[in-house]
């Protein structure tokens, strides 16, 4: 095959391959994979020109945009919709309003014109919600409160980047702007917000849940569907000139109101990151460096603004709202960099000649700088915190110290159990009437089905995901009656890592050697067992007697 | 946005279909690509011509990797002189079958090369979910069968670098088979050293997992593309590096989903390209399938027994086989690619293909295994009569506890008869001189046969409850005693009220295990 027809695989290739090499030298030196994407992006752009961005790395980067919103939806249930909604629309209103007055007012003290302030005040005001879930998600911090909180905020953000684009769009720079068409677009974007959220809503309570259920034994077909569902919600809240980030959330929402979200999410969390990853690098290739020298001064001077000020409006919203120090430090730290979204807010002002191409550079290095250093912050937020709180930084807002509620599940000195056949169940029902706090794990939900008291967990565990979410390493024991050699001696190996003692099926002669070798504590042979109680039966029975 | 939407919902309505019909995703996702083609022209949608090209170059690749990570050769241990007889047997044998039957319908020599050795392997994507959704995967016909493909699926590598070479001369694919062979040795290398080394002291999260799989996948690609091999051939060796244990393991959840996403849209890319077959060729595609089928099940029946599997293995060996492989397709599509076939015969392929994966379900099933075991070839000659015995214990199904139930009976001075249906489990059975009769349980001549009715016991394991509770009624009102194994509580239930004594294998076990926890885990806490 010719290169020309092996474009995209080429161009997948020297992402993939550079990403790699940037992650592995970044750990070295403890740098967040987010930076050493966007370094890696660098590389490939703007200073070897390996890559040339085209419609279908465009379309990969969305997708991973699409699927990592959808994930987040996935996670949460109508309760905490409702709970995030007073957050979304106070601290969204709040911080939007402030910090692009005072991003604006900034920009004017930097010598920029009126129209160009303006850009730049919007350019500051929104965060990133792909760079920011990603850190929360790789910090394994997404059920926290101000994990939530800062989801809340970057979608209430951007509905009013929707707004603004909206309006930007409607402005024809041949024609006088008019109010009518304006106002209609605006209209059709909140309407559309409106039936796009009552209809998956009601999806969610009468049309999704009875089709999933039947599929839920296929994982493969629930897999598809679910994708499929998500991308029906974003192709319909496009006709609405909402974005991807909201049409894929709200596909999230409907999913998350069933039992097999959970799993929904573990399968789908490997093909978000590799898209991501994607989409990262292709952020660096963007990048223009061209006026570096004439623009460095005010993107310092700007970043400073996103990392300082910004911050500090949201932790001073979220103290006046009674959130606690710890919760209200942690949202602002997350908030501390621009959205990818300004840079489109920059190249459609650019395209109407309301801004110069330096604009759209300066706001590309903003992006860099804070998308770099607010990774760094996140990472380490929990030091910071305690830095600030024991220097008494945070004293004079007189913030809440008491915790936060937070619905945490904790577990410890717990027995895990995998694979609900007869066996599976049997030792399940054994280990409760001993008053042991089981975990019961199978892949299909209907296995799971009465086993109370002990505790289920729809998944497979091959998934590092259920590995933790099941607290393996603090498990009293892990017992496998899977029938299946792979997943048993992956048990048995991560089993042995982690120091945690586990028994086996060894359902077959030909398993035993290497689960031996695996330091399995106990070997579960009902093959070898039924024998030795057939032979007591036949002996109790008197059956050799005669 | 638009077109990737159109092909998840083609996708969605083939996986529906999938599970609603019992049938394997792929022929459906190739079929509801077609529809998917027939309704965009219907409406006049435009689905990218450039973007299916791009899903299936992708997709290609992605399956080929993730089919090469789930292909570990400690599969074969134990049996590998086995397996590689089997496998090559049937490759060799199917192809010849296969071209010689392309050469009788007047095809070219190039054309019948592509169709014989399109023949020649089976579906490892097929094969692999059949296994999985039974819970077969390690049974020992399984065990046969993952052996099997992993082979035929280094065979066709090879053979699709040999016809893709053919056209530049014997010394092109000499050069191209030593290239293929050469980065094949540097794969088993990495595999056997490096990345045991690599899992055991890098200690990687999961996105550093996957990066890394992928950066491997992305480097051994771009060096076939650089030795200017297929670049399957690449990332078939760069999924067998990662088929290290326990590498494999720590990144088969992972490359899961990513194969789940690029098998739909690589099968729909598929379908939406293909043109359909005229009469000619449909008749055709029939002839192949009905050769492919006949030649697998014989075939690969003869050669398992021959090598010592059971009669019931080797039977269920051929029966699963029994359809064209994917890679039939990506020889197919390479060879459109290089200009070696035309679209329709690629086309035929794919529905042959189509069929053969359709029918799998179906010829795989347990009644067919059945049948054809009665049609198996008895070895009358060694059995007895079993009509003087008296107060002797019948053993119903011989399987893999059959010798410690025999010794230990004999142990006790008993006279054992067994029943069973696996011709070559009583071949071995007369060799050792031990009384039997040859059929299935559900026979109730055979029970009268060996005497059933003046037995001390009778022991029934066979895996169908079916079968005990023929023997249950049968033996009703007679003195002897029934014991059953039994799996689950309801089977158990069953058998103590037709007057039988359960076994219950997993009770047991999980007692002992209880055992064990009370005195090892409790106690040491």
């Amino acid at each position: 095959m010719a290169a020309d027809d092996l474009q995209l695989l080429i161009n997948l290739g020297y992402i993939v391959v550079t990403a790699a090499i940037f992650a592995f030298a970044g750990k070295l030196v403890r740098m967040p994979t987010i930076v050493c994407y966007i370094l890696a992006g660098i590389a490939l752009g703007p200073l070897f020109h390996l890559v040339d961005l085209d419609h279908s790395l465009e379309l990969i980067s969305e997708l991973g945009i699409a699927l990592l919103l959808f994930l987040v939806g996935l996670e949460l249930s109508l309760d905490k919709v409702k709970n995030l909604g007073r957050v979304a629309l106070i601290l969204g209103g709040l911080q939007v309003m402030v910090t692009s007055l005072g991003g604006y007012l900034v920009a004017q003290l930097l010598g920029f014109s009126t129209m160009e302030a303006f850009f730049l005040g919007a350019t500051v005001t929104f965060s990133s919600t792909v760079v920011v879930i990603k850190l929360l998600d790789q910090k394994g911090v997404m059920q926290h409160l101000y994990a939530r909180i800062s989801v809340a905020l970057f979608l209430a953000q951007d509905i009013v980047v929707i707004a603004s684009l909206t309006l930007l769009s409607s402005f024809d720079g041949t024609e006088s702007l008019t109010l009518l068409g304006m106002l209609g677009n605006l209209g059709k974007a909140f309407g559309g917000m409106a039936i796009l959220l009552t209809s998956v809503l009601v999806a969610a309570r009468y049309l999704l849940p009875r089709p999933f259920a039947w599929a839920a034994r296929s994982p493969d077909t629930v897999f598809i569907w679910a994708l499929c569902w998500c991308f029906v919600i974003v192709l319909l809240a496009h006709q609405f000139h909402l974005s991807v980030e909201i049409g894929a959330f709200l596909a999230g929402i409907a999913i998350a109101q069933l039992p097999i979200h959970e799993d929904l999410h573990r399968r789908l969390h490997p093909l978000m990151t590799l898209f991501i990853a994607i989409f990262l690098v292709t952020l660096g290739i963007k990048m223009d460096f061209n006026n570096l020298a004439s623009i460095l001064p005010y993107a310092v001077g700007l970043s400073l603004f996103v990392l300082l000020i910004k911050p500090l409006i949201v932790f001073s919203v979220l103290v006046w709202m009674r959130y606690s120090e710890y919760t209200a430090f942690q949202t602002a730290v997350a908030t501390a960099q621009i959205s990818e979204f300004a840079f489109i807010l920059l190249a459609l002002g650019a395209s109407k000649d309301l801004i110069g191409d330096n604009i759209v550079a300066l706001g590309g290095l903003i992006g860099l700088i804070t998308i770099a250093v607010s990774a760094y912050l996140v990472q380490y937020s929990e030091p910071i915190y305690q830095f600030a709180h024991k220097s008494g930084l945070l004293t004079p807002f007189r913030a809440k110290q008491e915790a936060d509620k937070e619905n945490l599940k904790n577990c410890k000195g717990h027995i895990v159990v995998i694979g609900m056949n007869t066996l599976g169940r049997e030792i399940v029902r054994l280990l409760t009437q001993r008053n042991e706090r089981v975990m019961a794990i199978d892949t299909d939900p209907e296995k799971l089905k009465g086993l109370e008291p002990a505790d289920t967990l729809i998944g497979n565990i091959e998934y590092q995901s259920v590995i933790e979410e099941i607290s393996l390493r603090d498990a009293k024991m892990v017992i496998s009656a899977l029938q299946i050699e792979d997943t048993n001696q992956l048990i048995a190996y991560r089993c042995r890592s982690l120091k945690v003692p586990c028994s086996i099926h060894a359902f077959d002669v030909l398993v035993v050697d290497d689960l031996i070798d695996l330091n399995t504590g106990y070997l579960l042979m009902p093959s070898v067992d039924g024998i030795m109680e057939l032979q007591k039966l036949i002996k109790k029975e008197g059956i050799l007697a005669k | 946005m638009s077109g990737l939407t159109l092909l998840l919902i083609a996708a969605a309505i083939a996986f529906g279909l999938s599970k609603l019909l019992r049938l394997p995703p792929i022929p459906l996702l190739i079929l509801s690509g077609i529809g998917l083609r027939l309704f965009a022209q219907q409406l006049n949608i435009e689905v990218s011509e450039l973007m299916l090209g791009e899903m299936i170059e992708i997709g290609l690749t992605v399956l080929v990797f993730t089919t090469g990570a789930d292909l570990s050769p400690r599969r074969m241990l134990g049996n590998t002189r086995g397996i590689i007889i089997v496998a090559v047997t049937q490759f060799v044998v199917l192809g010849l079958a296969g071209i010689s039957t392309a050469i009788f319908l007047n095809y070219n020599l190039t054309t019948a090369l592509y169709l014989g050795f399109a023949l020649s392997a089976s579906s490892t994507l097929v094969v692999v979910r059949h296994l999985q959704q039974r819970r077969q995967m390690f049974e020992p016909f399984g065990r046969l069968t993952l052996g099997v493909l992993l082979v035929q699926d280094i065979l066709i590598i090879l053979l699709m670098v040999a016809l893709l070479s053919y056209p530049g001369g014997v010394l092109t694919v000499v050069s191209n088979l030593a290239g293929t062979i050469s980065l094949g040795l540097i794969a088993f290398l990495i595999h056997l050293k490096f990345i045991p080394w690599f899992t055991q002291n890098l200690k990687l999260d999961d996105e550093e997992l996957m990066l890394s799989s992928l950066g491997i996948l992305f480097v051994f690609t771009g060096i076939a593309y650089l030795l200017k091999l297929p670049l399957l051939v690449g990332s078939f060796f760069a999924g067998f590096v990662l088929s290290a244990f326990p590498m494999n393991g720590l990144v088969r959840g992972m490359l899961g989903s990513l194969s789940s996403f690029f098998l739909a849209l690589f099968f729909i890319s598929i379908g939406a390209i293909l043109t359909m077959p005229d009469r000619l060729l449909i008749g055709h595609s029939l002839i192949f399938t009905v050769v492919l089928i006949f030649v697998t099940v014989l075939l690969v029946t003869i050669v398992s027994e021959k090598v010592g599997y059971s009669t019931r293995t080797s039977i269920e060996t051929g029966l699963l086989l029994s359809q064209t492989s994917e890679f039939s397709l990506l020889l197919a599509y390479t060879g459109i690619a290089s200009g070696l076939i035309t679209e329709d015969l690629f086309s035929m392929i794919a529905c042959i293909t189509v069929s053969t994966m359709t029918l799998t379900p179906f010829i795989a099933q347990e009644k067919v295994r059945w049948a054809l075991m009665r049609l198996h070839p008895r070895y009358r000659k060694g059995e007895r009569s079993c009509a003087n015995y008296k107060d002797h214990a019948v053993l119903l199904g011989y399987g893999r506890s059959g010798p410690k139930k025999l010794k230990f009976l004999r142990n006790h001075g008993l006279d054992v008869v067994v029943i069973d249906e696996d011709a070559s489990v009583i071949r071995r059975l007369i060799a050792q001189n031990v009384p039997c009769v040859q059929g299935g349980i559900s026979n109730i001549n055979l029970l009268e046969q060996a005497n059933c009715k003046q037995a001390r016991v009778v022991i029934c394991s066979m895996r169908q409850s079916h079968d005990a509770h023929i023997a249950l009624n049968y033996l009703r009102n007679y003195p002897v005693k029934v014991v059953v194994s039994t799996f689950e509580h309801s089977e158990t239930e069953y058998v103590q009220k037709a007057g039988g004594y359960p076994v219950q294998t997993a009770l047991a076990s999980s007692q002992k295990f209880i055992k064990w926890f009370d005195i090892n885990v409790v106690a040491g806490n």
